[in-house]
């Protein structure tokens, strides 16, 4: 009997039911495959960097380092037990594809055989020689250097060259991303070592590196214990270093989050369906009661068809994500070696999610059968209208179109029915304008002073240039170009930052920080998030990053070493920095580095003084390319998308939800107004017969559709600027950065996806409308 | 109100001639209405009889436009509507006629007012004013003694209250006839009576009016009885315009006399 009912049914609500069914496969598939994505990357990666046996801390040394008294000092740590050791040189821009310079990423050259961390190929076989004359590179600097497996490339350390043939793409655990980390190992033969390692150019130490990768339980005490030690560059503890991986975490939790609206949309059309489903057969509920049904006994008679279209739905979806789930770890798998460890588990969990979902929320939605009574049922008509019958407007007191009258009716006298396709459109939009506000962020300038220093315009200096800056004076060097600059016509100040690590003392114990230096940079310029910016050699900013990690704070004065011995400093401003994971230091104009102390700098910054457009500052900018001598020229926005470089996948993947929100709301739309036609036949069939064209009677219909979307879009635009401060601000905030000014593309959030959105409604929704010309006015003879 | 039925004594409102309708059906072709031919004068009263599954209710649909003839003609105030488009003949059936059906069915989410005057909003035939369009409305629900129900859903007013507002409906645009389909068989007698009183007043008043019925009672307060079998008029009986004076016991049996000779 139920079966008969179910078939019944089944046939009778076709298009609802197949909707709701392709609803459930995407959320399903989704599901599995988000959670076989994130259980493959979060626990993969700790597998990763164990199988290179990366550590749990890496530690470099730079310059002038004893190296038994490192080991000794390894050594005596309780927590350490063990590590692995390489020795690399560095020499920026020493790699060029024809006569290209590659300038993503600095190599550090390393020998196969002295390798301490293992790489492996894309096979996930670990890589244990290279031929002489050839060299793997990781894929992330392949892709930002346009290197392809097979070509050739040359090696130019101070003017000593030689080829090497790339035989592919390695896995790298800790250097495997020169976004995010600066250093690209090359680990090379040894005879092509020794080319490299024999070139005059490292007899200066500055060049020389050695690398750490240490076992351990406890990485804050070899983090302490390094830090006393001569040529101390840098440590970082796995979970710092895993944050190269963020932006492939990051497609796992929007998969995620997509999910959840998957299936938050499913519910709203489930809630949907089993209403029209429940005001359609009141009659038959009645009935049933009558005759002596129990409400559980129907309730589950109307249950048991969700959950056979949850049970078909899910089983598809699972088997749809699984071969999905394989295509992501392998986009994830580019870059790591990943393993499905747990196979199929998190498909089947995503599947078994879905159905319980659907089935326990199908079960709330039919608790509405507890209020209906035989009497109802015999009361009232068999669709049951009258029982639910509402007033919405009053026609009004001067002449409007009657189709635009019925709509705002309709949606006034039914809010929740309508509240369905305004909750699903709403969601479908909200996901795209989060990320567009997103990428929207990341490609602006209001990440710049946390990128480094604000300014308009960023001009790249060669690393010649750089290594001649590091015996100049700097103030004058930026003078120069400001002067040059003015006498162009291109009213500025230019000023510079020299990054060096400098060490300092913190209640007794000794750090490392990379420090920035600023030179003529104008007042006000850095930001602080607290306090002040330092005005004298005695202070010194503090980025937010140190300063909740040793719990110190504006007011506390710590020791600083400019190179001629300790000296006490307060604290009187804190900082946030995406720079070196969220940790650095920031001097006053007037520190005492002695000159050829400096670290090096990159970038001349130019702040204009006339305020321009956004259009002066493009034309200024091509003119600053064309006219002078520098390697790149940025604008602010372009010089924060590079140095994020999160904006490109970002907006890719926005590309991609976009295309899924129009199928959902496409759908959404076409089932709806199939429901509506269904639903209103007799009222359409009235309305024909006393006089309304086809043509009214399809505006009516897609007038509800529009006006709803409209309230949908308006409120995803609206909810999305808080929204984006609150889902993304712990993403930032986990790179170091909390506060920062969020930008909109408002041709995008409040016309672009709004407006595909509504034309996608309306296209579908007319397309289905054009369904009721098969309802002929005769049809009223029909009505029960 | 005779002023606001258009008057046009002794013409023909509806010729109809050689009217067929074929439904097929499973590969099977059935004859609902076989060549029928019959006039309709404005001002008449005509009552459409048969038994079940005569075609009845098809002869209404298919002579008001809302059914697609499958031969035949169908003049409507000398113009033959079985050539207009849906388009036009939904522009017709708007402006010129007005329709009654047996379930008294309304827009579920409007007032018994708004339901009244709907029509009128979507018709530009009287270049009205909302405000005298209103006050049409209101007349109209105050001849048929509903007015008190006016700002009532339609859930809130009897099945008789219910028809009689359909009725005004059916006037708001003032059709130059009126087509109602069993107006009274979904009603209980002393509703039934009610809602043929209005329909009789208003055919006194010049209205003309097709009516389909199944019930004597009801057909017996016709002008003209119009007797279908098998998609063929049978047969035709001369009434004679109903007023309250005449009575009507002697008009039913009359009738029913003559349905026993048809075959009823």
């Amino acid at each position: 009997m139920i079966f008969h009912i179910l078939s019944k049914d089944l046939k009778r609500r076709k298009t609802m039911n197949a909707i709701l069914l392709v609803f459930v496969i995407i959320a399903a598939m989704f599901t599995g495959s988000g959670l076989s994505n994130m259980v493959a990357v979060l626990g993969g990666l700790d597998k990763f960097y164990d199988m290179s046996h990366a550590g749990n801390i890496m530690c470099i040394f730079e310059g002038n380092y004893n190296e038994n008294e490192i080991e000794r000092t390894l050594a005596k740590c309780g927590s350490v037990t063990g590590w692995t050791k390489e020795l690399g040189y560095v020499y920026p821009e020493s790699v060029k594809v024809g006569d290209e310079v590659c300038q993503t990423g600095t190599p550090l050259f390393i020998n196969m055989d002295e390798a301490g961390e293992l790489i492996f190929d894309k096979n996930n076989d670990q890589i244990t020689e290279v031929d002489a004359g050839h060299i793997y590179v990781n894929k992330a600097y392949m892709d930002a250097n346009h290197i392809s497996t097979g070509e050739t490339i040359t090696i130019d350390i101070a003017g000593k060259t030689f080829d090497l043939i790339v035989d592919g793409e390695m896995k790298d655990a800790v250097w495997g991303d020169p976004n995010m980390i600066s250093n690209t190992r090359f680990l090379m033969n040894e005879r092509d070592f020794k080319r490299v390692k024999n070139n005059k150019i490292f007899e200066n130490a500055n060049y020389k590196g050695l690398v750490y990768y240490i076992e351990c339980s406890d990485t804050d005490e070899v983090d302490r214990a390094m830090q006393d030690l001569d040529g101390f560059g840098f440590a970082g503890d796995r979970d710092m270093l895993k944050m190269i991986y963020l932006m492939d975490m990051l497609a796992s939790f929007i998969l995620i989050a997509l999910s959840g609206a998957l299936i938050l949309v499913s519910f709203v059309i489930l809630r949907f369906s089993i209403n029209f489903t429940l005001s359609e057969e009141f009659r038959e509920i009645g009935v049933l009661k009558a005759i002596g049904l129990k409400n559980f006994q129907i309730r589950r008679l109307h249950t048991i068809k969700y959950a056979g279209i949850a049970v078909i739905g899910a089983v598809i979806g699972f088997f749809a994500g699984v071969p999905l789930a394989g295509v992501l770890l392998e986009s994830a798998a580019e870059r790591m070696v990943l393993e499905n460890s747990s196979g199929i588990m998190p498909n089947v969990v995503g599947s078994l999610i879905i159905i319980a979902g659907i089935v326990g929320y199908a079960w709330h939605c039919t608790g509405r059968i507890k209020k209906f009574t035989p009497i109802d049922a015999i009361r009232f008509g068999s669709g049951g209208e009258r029982f639910s019958g509402k007033r919405g407007v009053r026609i009004p007191g001067r002449r409007i179109n009657t189709a635009i009258y019925l709509a705002f009716n309709d949606i006034l006298s039914s809010p929740v029915r309508y509240l369905t396709i305004l909750i699903s459109f709403c969601l479908s939009t909200l996901i795209v304008l989060v990320l567009d506000n997103t990428a929207a962020t990341l490609q602006s300038d209001s990440l710049m002073d946390s990128c480094l220093i604000d300014g308009d315009a960023i001009c790249e200096i060669s690393s010649e240039e750089a290594m001649d800056l590091k015996r100049r004076d700097l103030s004058k060097w930026a003078e120069g170009i400001e002067k040059e600059f003015n006498e162009d016509g291109i009213p500025c100040e230019v000023y510079t930052a020299d990054m060096t690590t400098l060490e300092y003392e913190i209640r007794g114990d000794k750090y490392n920080y990379l420090t920035v230096w600023p030179v003529d940079v104008p007042e006000g310029v850095m930001k602080f998030t607290e306090g002040t910016e330092p005005t004298n050699p005695e202070e010194i900013g503090l980025s937010s990053g140190i300063a909740s990690k040793l719990n110190i704070g504006i007011g506390d004065t710590i020791k600083v070493n400019y190179g001629k011995g300790k000296r006490d400093v307060i604290i009187t401003g804190i900082y946030e920095t995406f720079n070196n994971l969220g940790e650095g230091v920031r001097l006053s104009a007037d520190a005492p580095i002695p000159m050829g102390s400096q670290g090096g700098i990159g970038y001349a910054f130019v702040k204009y003084t006339d305020n321009p457009s956004a259009k002066t500052e493009k034309l200024r900018a091509e003119r600053i390319r064309k006219n002078y001598d520098f390697e790149k020229v940025y604008e602010a926005w372009e010089f924060c998308a590079e140095m994020t470089g999160a904006a490109g996948p970002i907006n890719a993947m926005k590309y991609l939800l976009l295309m899924i929100a129009l199928i959902i709301v496409a759908l959404v739309s076409v089932l709806m107004e199939r429901t509506f036609i269904a639903a209103e036949k007799n009222q359409i069939a009235l309305l024909k017969a006393i006089g309304f064209n086809d043509g009214k009677i399809v505006f009516w219909h897609v007038f509800r559709f529009a006006t709803v979307t409209l309230l949908a879009v308006l409120l995803a635009t609206a909810v999305s600027i808080p929204l984006t401060n609150l889902i993304m601000t712990p993403v930032f905030g986990s790179m170091g950065v909390t506060h920062l000014e969020y930008r909109y593309n408002f041709f995008n959030i409040l016309l672009l996806f709004p407006g595909l959105v509504l034309g996608m409604t309306i296209a579908a929704s007319f397309m289905t409308s054009l369904f009721m010309k098969s309802i002929k006015s005769s049809d009223m003879a029909n009505i029960e | 109100m005779a002023n606001e039925i258009r008057m046009e004594n002794e013409e023909n409102v509806i010729e109809v001639r050689d009217l067929c309708k074929t439904y097929i059906t499973n590969k099977r072709q059935l004859n609902v209405l076989r060549n029928v031919s019959f006039d309709i004068k404005s001002g008449d009263m005509v009552g459409v009889m048969g038994p079940s599954g005569s075609g009845k209710s098809t002869l209404l649909y298919s002579v008001s436009g809302m059914d697609r003839a499958t031969a035949g003609e169908v003049r409507f105030c000398g113009r033959d509507i079985t050539k207009l488009s849906d388009s036009k003949m939904a522009e017709i059936r708007l402006d010129e006629m007005g329709f009654i059906f047996q379930q008294m069915y309304m827009l579920k989410n409007l007032t018994v007012f708004d339901n009244v005057i709907l029509p009128a909003c979507q018709s530009k035939k009287l270049h009205e004013t909302m405000k005298e369009t209103k006050a049409r409305g209101e007349e109209l629900m105050r001849k048929f003694g509903i007015i008190e129900t006016a700002d009532n859903d339609i859930n809130e007013v009897s099945g008789g209250q219910l028809q009689r507002a359909c009725i005004a409906r059916s006037m708001i645009n003032k059709p130059r006839i009126i087509f109602a389909d069993e107006p009274t068989g979904a009603l209980n007698r002393s509703s039934s009576d009610e809602v043929m009183k209005e329909l009789v007043k208003i055919n006194n008043e010049g209205a003309t009016i097709m009516l389909v019925t199944h019930d004597a009672k009801v057909a017996a307060k016709c002008s003209r009885v119009l007797y279908i079998v098998d998609g063929n008029i049978k047969g035709e009986f001369e009434l004679g315009k109903y007023t309250e004076e005449d009575d009507i016991k002697t008009r039913e049996r009359h009738l029913n006399n003559w349905l026993m000779e048809m075959g009823w």
